[in-house]
């Protein structure tokens, strides 16, 4: 990457950091019986092994960690170009809620989490909204915000872990990196921005770059991810939370107090989010079949009392 | 002669189609840690832990866990925390450009944003324009010069053990 008069070159994207597997159709076709045979038990072994989904929440888990999914360096980076852009709207958006103690406090919670992620290139940066709106939201490349309001309604630090996972795992898993197709690409519109700098289409690329953060605006706060990766961040965080150590339940112990919470405190979670009763039936369903023990982890209640003590966090 | 040859071809096509079934792949730990479990859930018995950039080979999967060879015993790791490449640091991805490039991007967002709302925006998306271009920089940078080390963080999480 280098720069130019100010603006970023991209560079080419490099390959692909693991290789697609090979396919035994690579070097050339069976003849005859032979290929036949081949292919009908392949057939076979395809339809097996690749049925469609029948419904997001019951196959979630084809579809947890970015394990398989082929990510260059180019993309990591231009996934946080692109994030950065969205935080900095939210902070434009909402005023950041300035409390050196709260804010080192914060970002303790969030890291414990993101150190037991796959992303380890990516550094997280977590902060808080001064807005008495409950809510959180999660950028491209590692930025997390929670607003006070939403602090305010938490009664121990596992909830908070609860809730910084979910916006987490819309990290890891780069729910709106691949719904806008943010990617060294020449389709990007981070990559189309750089590669058209003083060339005829450069009006052009910026008129698709400013597009591209108006719909991850929109997405953030009026349209809602997915439906599918909202359940796949609610279970997704039960997971981190229990590889942290944090006691999974603090989320559906927070939501289930927010279902009695209705007005313009929740309007933008609301519209956002499925209802609670789905997502408690979820987060429930994945605490008990993948075993998590909620009995013996912590919830460190104390700590995030003492912490808020002289900490305005409701209005 | 040729009736032979499919013969021996039909077994060793079905042979290769099972070893598809098993094929190996190779996971790389991302996490600080990972700990191996014995069977694929959170209480099953702990084998072992092992580091970010542990290498793993896979049998495949079982759920959000991937079966894996340990110590000469099968165990199970979460996928959440294995990639199949090593794990990229910080630092390769953004070098000592990092502060030009926070500028050329505060630059280019000023920049787009008002030829955006010149040519190529519908009315509704200039108001829009209008309403939303703020974006606080200053905040941000704000939030990305506070940084934590490992060490604190692990700090943190130890005496939340306590």
């Amino acid at each position: 990457m280098r720069l130019l008069n100010g603006l970023q070159i991209i560079n080419p994207p490099s390959p692909p950091l693991c290789n697609p597997p090979l396919s035994p159709f690579s070097k050339g076709g069976y003849r005859g019986i032979f290929g036949g045979l081949f292919l009908l038990l392949f057939t076979i072994f395809n339809l097996v092994f690749s049925l469609p989904p029948s419904s997001a929440e019951q196959n979630w888990r084809q579809r947890v960690s970015a394990a398989v999914e082929k990510v260059s360096k180019e993309d990591i980076t231009e996934e946080v170009i692109f994030g950065r852009e969205i935080a900095a709207r939210i902070l434009g958006k909402y005023s950041l809620y300035n409390n050196p103690q709260l804010m080192r406090y914060v970002n303790l919670v969030g890291n414990s989490i993101a150190l037991n992620t796959n992303r380890p290139e990516i550094e997280f940066h977590f902060a808080v909204l001064d807005t008495a709106e409950i809510n959180a939201y999660a950028a491209p490349g590692g930025y997390v915000f929670v607003t006070r309001g939403a602090l305010a309604r938490m009664q121990d630090e596992s909830e908070l872990a609860g809730v910084l996972a979910h916006e987490i795992a819309h990290i890891t898993e780069r729910h709106i990196v691949k719904e806008l197709n943010i990617r060294a690409t020449e389709e990007s519109p981070v990559s189309g921005l750089a590669r058209a700098i003083g060339g005829a289409g450069y009006e052009a690329a910026k008129v698709a770059f400013y597009q591209a953060i108006n719909k991850a605006m929109d997405i953030l706060f009026k349209d809602g991810y997915k439906r599918e990766d909202e359940i796949q961040a609610d279970k997704t965080a039960v997971l981190f939370c229990a590889l942290s150590g944090y006691d999974s339940s603090g989320l559906v112990r927070y939501f289930e107090r927010l279902n009695s919470i209705k007005g313009k405190q929740t309007e933008v979670l609301d519209r956002t989010h499925p209802a609670y009763d789905s997502r408690l039936s979820w987060l429930k369903e994945t605490i008990s079949k993948e075993g998590v023990d909620t009995a013996r982890a912590k919830t460190n209640k104390e700590r995030f009392s003492e912490t808020m003590k002289g900490v305005r966090i409701r209005d | 002669m040729a009736r032979r040859i499919s013969l021996l071809t039909i077994p060793f096509l079905i042979l290769l189609c099972c070893t598809s079934l098993i094929a190996q792949d190779v996971y790389y730990v991302q996490s600080l840690k990972a700990k191996v479990m014995s069977t694929p859930s959170f209480k099953s018995e702990v084998l072992g832990e092992v580091s970010k950039g542990y290498r793993f080979v896979s049998t495949g999967k079982e759920g959000n866990w991937v079966k894996v060879r340990y110590n000469s015993k099968d165990g199970y790791v979460s996928a959440l925390l294995l990639s199949n490449h090593p794990p990229i640091e910080r630092q390769a991805l953004i070098t000592g450009e990092e502060s030009e490039i926070k500028e050329s991007v505060r630059r280019r967002v000023s920049t787009f944003a008002s030829a955006a709302a010149a040519r190529g925006l519908t009315q509704e998306d200039r108001k829009r324009l209008s309403r939303e271009e703020e974006a606080d920089y200053e905040s941000l940078e704000e939030i990305e010069s506070f940084s934590l080390s490992t060490e604190e963080i692990i700090r943190f999480m130890e005496e939340s053990k306590k």
